[in-house]
């Protein structure tokens, strides 16, 4: 039972030891984030504007977040950003798209709620 | 049977924490009679609840709003308050909670095709050291103060599909917090009545997104009554429980900015029916009724509450 349980135990260590680093992969096409547009950048409280982001690069990975409030509905290249109740002022909502290599770049754009 | 809810407590033990709330509000809701003072020494009192909401209209102030950035709204949250009796004055205790969902419904006049947004995972930890500073035996009167430190399970917002989650359902304030609870408790055993009156206050920080949930301020009535009828061996268990509750909270601020949207004064009544089996385990179900609700600005407002309670005494010689 004892030997048993020293081969599995081996197995593990061995697996463990094993394991292959992840490496990064190379590119062809260089990640380029070329633009953050709004359909609108002067909104309504209670009101959406849909926000697109434009990028080139291979396997991106676009993750948005705003600062200050406001709701982010969707995601990808296209998300709407919508306004709460008694929201005014300036807000931004910010944008990186990362590729498969790990290189990322961010853009920020600003809202007016008014 | 036991054992069906030994495994149920333990799921929600394993799980974590919550208390009664406006919905945008992270934190954990208040279980029902759970959560009442100090314990006795050596006596380990285990409870685990289920709390649903529904929050479907929009209130300015008092009266309804036609905003319609919402359709609804709902949570799902599971918690438990675990105390033990250090000495028979000194209790420690803690609250865990976790949201299974928490979730808003966009409305498919402004937001199309159909979304949601939904949060889930741990929201605070309370850790609280209770003392007892007044007890008399022959008036049955107790008086307890509590002073706790609360404890965001992470300081990172939620993100799902790489979109950051709306404040509203975030399943915690992301940042530490004061809690200090009073509980005040009076018996009249020959009625077999109990009166409860409770206080809490919680005082939030800001968390990493500059984002400072409002202060809690919290006052309960209980009165519960043992239920005599003529068919004793039918209700001899059961306890009524009427509770009326006042929750008013501050404005959250952003970036040191007061949201105009935030902050509430309302009042609940909620009607709670326990039962006692073996003397063992209490197991109560509990309703949240809207009495009254006043929103700053313009907000969702809570249609309903339901919850269920278990509670467990293990007394340790």
């Amino acid at each position: 039972m004892k030997k048993y349980f020293l081969f599995g135990f081996l197995i593990v260590i061995i697996m463990f030891a094993c394991k292959k680093e992840k490496t990064e992969e190379p590119v062809t096409i260089q990640l380029n984030f070329t633009s953050l547009v709004a359909d609108n950048d002067t909104i309504l409280p209670g009101t959406t504007t849909n926000i697109t982001a434009n990028a080139t690069g291979e396997g991106l990975v676009y993750t948005w977040t705003s600062t200050g409030g406001g709701n982010i509905i969707g995601s990808g290249t296209k998300i709407s950003y919508a306004t709460t109740p008694c929201m005014y002022g300036n807000y931004e909502v910010q944008c990186e798209v990362k590729d498969k290599a790990g290189s990322s770049q961010s853009k920020a754009i600003t809202i007016r709620v008014q | 049977m036991l054992k069906v809810i030994f495994i149920y407590i333990f799921l929600f033990l394993i799980s974590s924490d919550i208390l009664a709330q406006c919905f945008s509000s992270p934190g954990n809701p208040i279980g029902g009679t759970a959560n009442l003072g100090s314990v006795e020494k050596k006596l380990l009192r285990i409870s685990a609840f289920h709390k649903y909401s529904l929050s479907d209209y929009y209130l300015e102030g008092h009266k309804n709003s036609d905003f319609i950035l919402y359709d609804c709204a709902d949570m799902n949250f599971i918690g438990s308050i675990i105390a033990y009796g250090l000495t028979d004055k000194f209790t420690l205790e803690t609250e865990l909670g976790y949201f299974i969902n928490k979730t808003i419904y966009y409305d498919k006049r402004l937001v199309l095709p159909e979304y949601k947004s939904k949060g889930n995972g741990f929201s605070n930890s309370v850790i609280s050291a209770k003392y007892s500073l007044y007890f008399n035996p022959d008036k049955r009167i107790k008086y307890t103060l509590s002073a706790g430190v609360k404890i965001p399970f992470s300081t990172e917002p939620q993100y799902v599909n790489n979109a950051l989650l709306p404040m509203d359902v975030q399943p915690s304030t992301g940042t530490y917090g004061t809690v200090i609870q009073s509980y005040l408790l009076k018996e009249n055993s020959l009625k077999g009545m109990r009166y409860f009156l409770i206080n809490r206050v919680e005082i939030n920080t800001e968390n990493k997104q500059e984002y400072q949930f409002g202060n809690v301020f919290i006052t309960s009535l209980f009165v519960s009554k043992h239920l005599h009828f003529r068919w004793q061996w039918l209700t001899e268990n059961w306890t009524a429980i009427l509770q009326v509750r006042h929750e008013y909270r501050t404005k959250s601020k952003n970036r040191d900015i007061e949201v105009g949207s935030s902050g509430s004064n309302l009042l609940y009544l909620s009607p709670q029916l326990n039962y006692t089996i073996k003397e063992k385990w209490n197991v109560s179900v509990i309703a949240d009724i809207p009495l009254y609700q006043y929103y700053y600005g313009t907000q969702l407002a809570n249609k309903f509450a339901i919850g269920f309670n278990l509670t467990r005494d293990i007394l340790f010689k």
